[in-house]
This record gives structure tokens, C-alpha cells and sequence, in this order.
């Protein structure tokens, strides 16, 4: 069986918890990707960044705050609230940092997992990313639904 | 009128689907428009509700119970707390007991009513209308220290309510109908209470471990939100039948999963995908059961619960503000800031309705009127103290 250190992605571009939002939205620019992910000062995973944590700094509130929010039941959703531009202004650039808006919420493989476990984490959680990280949360890289079907196609030789 | 059950349901999602849309104009919550039209689509005033879906209230009420508790849980996490800090939860539990004792003592000392009706009251008052909070907070583009403090608040209150009257609701019970002496009577239902919420604690805490210990046997999304729906309903309904606090079970089993499996967040994702429907019908259903001729019996009562749970909150604000050193904007306008209360309070009172056969109904009718008055001018007040606070430059 094929197994995820068989094809994952290890060149993926990380931030640090410090990393500013002006920093972290020149990568997604300039990267066209879709997944930050956020290490520690001794490369353990701790958090994640999509576009939805980007568009958390068009809140007033810290991302804890929406976070507890986003809890409450019979919340009345207005998507056009989820960007407004009146909040934000020119120092957020500096002012903001990855630890401030990232998300905890992400699913992990490890190395030697093989790839239909990934597969079903991300089929039954509707996802298109899973992280993959060492017995001590130590990030290795990431791997895709992508990356798994390219690697069956190698593996029966469709591909080379 | 006689209506089919499918034919009034789908009338019910479509006609509050429209009233929400005329309500949102006037910038009233959601909520509030699914609970007026069950006012004017129930039995006292049009009555184009069938019989069959009103019988159905008890069981829809505990369904949305159920996900609110279970939804709630998710809060009761070391990370949560520390994120939260200590000033917005010493100021919960402050308002949430101000509410509490004043709302009681003004029921019981100034109505002929017995304890365990004040008591019920008092409980359901420490509930908030969060949704409402944030809506008028959205709105107003508020920011500052005193939003992010009332938001904390209002979030975190509708969890430290639902504890606070899982427990009075285990004392109520135990008191109510009962005329013994009063050490018997009081021992009897503390003894009562603590086997009611040791039991949920258990219950809950037990369902909690085995929803993330058998989660690796899902395989899609679906099965995802029917496994979650199933653990959901089976601890409720063992709570149910085990005659333990259904409200506490679901919260426990929340606050469990949350701190045993790091991937909890996708049981409650799921959960959030099915339960508008479930929530609209729950406040039209609501709405319904009020029973308009009894207005004139809730009178005073009605009038001394508002008032009360008002000065409570304030009271309790205010002085927990003193005791931890709060700013003078939180401890003068927090209290005044919370005054809106819907969907956690009438399921609450759903609750008191089927627990007490006589005296739930009449709770259950000032509740649901008094949501009316908190949802229809709670929001003018919160964005009132908005203003005051300067978290907000015009009114």
C-alpha cells in the first residue's frame, strides 16, 4: 500500500507564529496556495491559514472572539458583514500577526500512514488537505487529494 | 382549521422563511420573526398550525435543547478559558447569579407564587439572547473593550445558564408538591439535585469519550452528521429515561469531546449544517403555545419578571465590576447590555411546561411574552449602551 511520506508535498511554504499579515498575504499572492501552515520556533505544527482566517481581520473582534461566536446558536449569518472593509486600516499589515488569526482546527496524518487513511479523513471531514506531521507534532509537509491520485497513477505506471 | 401535518409544516418554513425577511428590515433578529409568526399562526390567533405539529412541540424542544447543550459544551475547553480570561467569566457568573436571586426573590416575596415556580423563573432569567447581542453589535459596526467584554459575555452566559438551571430545576422538582417540614423538604431536594447532576455528568461524560472513540468507523460526511445526531439523541434520551438533567448530559458530552479529540470541531461543523430547520421550528412552535387568554392572568407576574431579571443583571454586573476592578462603562452598562432573551429561555421554559403539568404552562406564557418585550426592545437598549460607551458613534 501506498504510503503518505510516498507523496507528500515537503516543500511547502510555513509561516511562524510572528509572521505579519502583510507577509502572510504577499505568500498567498505570490504562491497561489491555498493552506498556510503555522510552526513553532521548533517546527510544531500549531495552527493553520486559509482564506478564512484572512478575512477574520475584516471583524473587529479577535479570532478567540469569533471563534466563541461562531458557538452561538441561532446566529443570523450576513455574508456581506464577513468582509467589511471599513475595519480595516493601513498598520494591520505590521500589527497583525499568524498567531492572531490562524486556526487551530485542521486534520493531521502521519509519515508512515497509508494513503487511504488520508483519503478518508479528507472524504469524511470534506476536505481537500490533510497536514502531515512526525509522532512529536514536528511538521513534515502536506499532502492533497491531488497527491494521492497522482501517486496511484505513478504507481500502476499510467504516469511516469 | 383542521391542516394535514406536511401541509402545515411546509406552510410553517415557508411563511417564517417570508416574516424573517420583512423582520430583517426593521433590524430585528431572525428569531424574533419565527416567534411572532408562531404567535399569529398558533391556536389563540389564525390557527393554521395542526394539531398533530403542535403535539410535536415537546419533542422538537428537546431535540434543539439538545443541540444547543451539546453546541455549548464545545466552549468548556482550557484553551477557551484562557482566551476568554477571567474578567468576562467572573462578569458571567456575576449577572448569571444576579439574575438568579433577584428574579426568585422578587417572584416569591412579591406574587403569591410557591418556590420552586420562583425558582424556575429565576433560573430561566440568567439566559441571554446572544444572536440578538451580535446583531445589533454587526450592525452598529460597535468595537472596543466594552463590545469585545458584552460579546464575551453574552456567549459564554447562555452555558453558564443552561448549568445554573439544570441544577434549579433539580431543586424545583423535588420541591415542588411537596409539604414537608422545611430541613426534610430541603435535604430531600439538594440530595435529589446532586444525584440528578452526578448522574448527567456521567451520562454525558460517557457519550462525550465513545462519539471520539468510535468516530474512526465513520466513512463520509453523511455518516459524520447521522453518527453525531445519533450519539446526540441517545444521550438525551438516556437522560431522559434515567431521569437525570438532559441539558447537563448534552453539555458534558460536548465539553468531554472537546477536550479528548483535537478533530471535535467536525462533530459540531456537522451538526451546524441541519439545525436551522429544527431552530425555526422550535421558535414557531414556541410562539404557538402561548396561549393568549392567559395574558390577563400574567399581568404582575410578567411585569415584576422583567423588571427583576433587568435589576438583576445590572446588580450583578455591577457588582462583580466592583469586586474585580471592572471599568466604570462595564460596571454602569454590561447589565443594560444584556437585556435581550429568546430562543435559550424559551426552551427552558419548554422544559418547566413538561416538567410541571399545572404551573408550567403559566411559566411558559410569561416567558414567551416577556421574549416578545426583551427581543423587541432589548436591542434598542444594547445599542443604547453602545452609544453610551462610545463603542458606537450615533444611535
Amino acid at each position: 500500500m501506498i504510503k503518505v511520506k510516498d507523496c507528500i508535498k515537503e516543500d511547502i511554504i510555513k509561516v511562524r507564529r510572528g509572521t505579519p499579515l502583510k507577509e502572510i498575504i504577499k505568500i498567498f499572492n505570490e504562491n497561489k496556495c491555498t493552506i498556510l501552515p503555522v510552526v513553532d520556533e521548533d517546527n510544531k505544527l500549531v495552527g493553520k491559514i486559509t482564506l478564512d482566517e484572512i478575512t477574520s481581520v475584516f471583524q473587529p473582534q479577535s479570532a478567540e472572539l469569533n471563534q466563541l461566536l461562531k458557538t452561538i446558536p441561532f446566529l443570523d449569518t450576513v455574508p456581506e458583514a464577513d468582509i467589511d472593509i471599513d475595519y480595516l486600516f493601513p498598520e494591520m499589515g505590521i500589527l497583525v500577526i499568524a498567531d492572531e488569526i490562524m486556526s487551530n482546527q485542521y486534520f493531521t496524518v502521519k509519515q508512515d500512514d497509508t494513503i487511504a487513511k488520508a483519503y478518508s479523513i479528507m472524504k469524511v471531514n470534506d476536505t481537500q488537505v490533510v497536514m502531515v506531521v512526525k509522532d512529536d507534532n514536528d511538521f513534515v509537509g502536506i499532502i492533497g487529494m491531488f497527491d494521492i491520485i497522482y501517486a496511484m497513477f505513478k504507481e500502476k505506471g499510467v504516469i511516469k | 382549521m383542521n391542516l394535514n401535518s406536511l401541509f402545515s409544516l411546509g406552510l410553517i418554513f415557508l411563511f417564517a422563511l417570508v416574516s424573517s425577511g420583512f423582520i430583517k428590515k426593521i433590524k430585528l433578529p431572525t428569531v424574533t420573526a419565527y416567534l411572532l409568526f408562531g404567535i399569529a399562526a398558533g391556536p389563540s390567533l389564525l390557527n393554521i398550525i395542526s394539531q398533530g405539529v403542535i403535539a410535536s412541540s415537546g419533542i422538537v424542544t428537546n431535540i434543539v435543547l439538545s443541540f444547543i447543550a451539546f453546541s455549548l459544551g464545545q466552549n468548556f475547553s482550557k484553551q477557551r478559558f484562557r482566551e476568554i480570561g477571567s474578567s468576562v467569566i467572573s462578569l458571567t457568573i456575576g449577572q448569571v447569579f444576579g439574575a438568579l436571586i433577584i428574579v426568585t426573590s422578587a417572584i416569591y416575596y412579591l406574587t403569591d407564587q410557591p418556590l420552586f415556580v420562583a425558582l424556575s423563573f429565576g433560573a430561566i432569567a440568567t439566559a441571554t439572547a446572544p444572536a440578538s447581542v451580535v446583531m445589533v453589535v454587526r450592525e452598529s459596526k460597535a468595537k472596543g473593550r466594552f463590545t469585545d467584554t458584552l460579546l464575551g459575555v453574552v456567549a459564554f452566559d447562555d452555558g453558564a445558564g443552561l448549568i445554573i438551571f439544570a441544577l434549579i430545576l433539580a431543586v424545583a422538582k423535588s420541591l415542588a408538591g411537596v409539604h414537608e417540614n422545611m430541613v426534610t423538604l430541603a435535604f430531600s431536594g439538594v440530595l435529589k439535585g446532586v444525584i440528578e447532576i452526578f448522574g448527567a455528568i456521567v451520562i454525558g461524560a460517557l457519550f462525550g469519550w465513545m462519539t471520539s472513540l468510535f468516530s474512526r468507523f465513520v466513512l463520509n460526511p453523511s455518516e459524520l452528521l447521522i453518527y453525531t445526531l445519533g450519539f446526540i439523541l441517545v444521550n438525551a434520551g438516556l437522560s431522559s429515561v434515567l431521569g437525570v438533567s438532559v441539558l447537563l448530559s448534552g453539555m458534558v458530552m460536548g465539553a468531554v469531546l472537546v477536550n479528548v479529540d483535537k478533530t471535535s470541531f467536525k462533530f459540531f461543523e456537522s451538526l451546524r449544517k441541519i439545525d436551522s430547520p429544527f431552530y425555526l421550528l422550535f421558535f414557531v412552535l414556541s410562539g404557538a403555545n402561548l396561549d393568549l387568554k392567559m395574558i390577563k392572568v400574567i399581568g404582575m407576574v410578567g411585569v415584576i419578571y422583567i423588571i427583576a431579571r433587568m435589576v438583576g443583571k445590572i446588580l450583578g454586573v455591577f457588582i462583580t465590576s466592583e469586586i474585580i476592578g471592572a471599568s466604570k462603562q462595564i460596571s454602569k452598562y454590561l447589565g443594560i447590555g444584556l437585556a435581550p432573551q429568546a430562543g435559550v429561555a424559551l426552551g427552558m421554559a419548554m422544559l418547566v411546561n413538561n416538567v410541571f403539568e399545572v404551573e408550567g404552562n403559566f411559566i411558559l406564557s410569561i416567558i414567551i411574552a416577556s421574549t416578545v418585550i426583551f427581543e423587541l426592545f432589548g436591542p434598542a437598549l444594547t445599542k443604547y449602551v453602545l452609544f453610551k460607551t462610545k463603542s458606537i458613534q450615533k444611535i
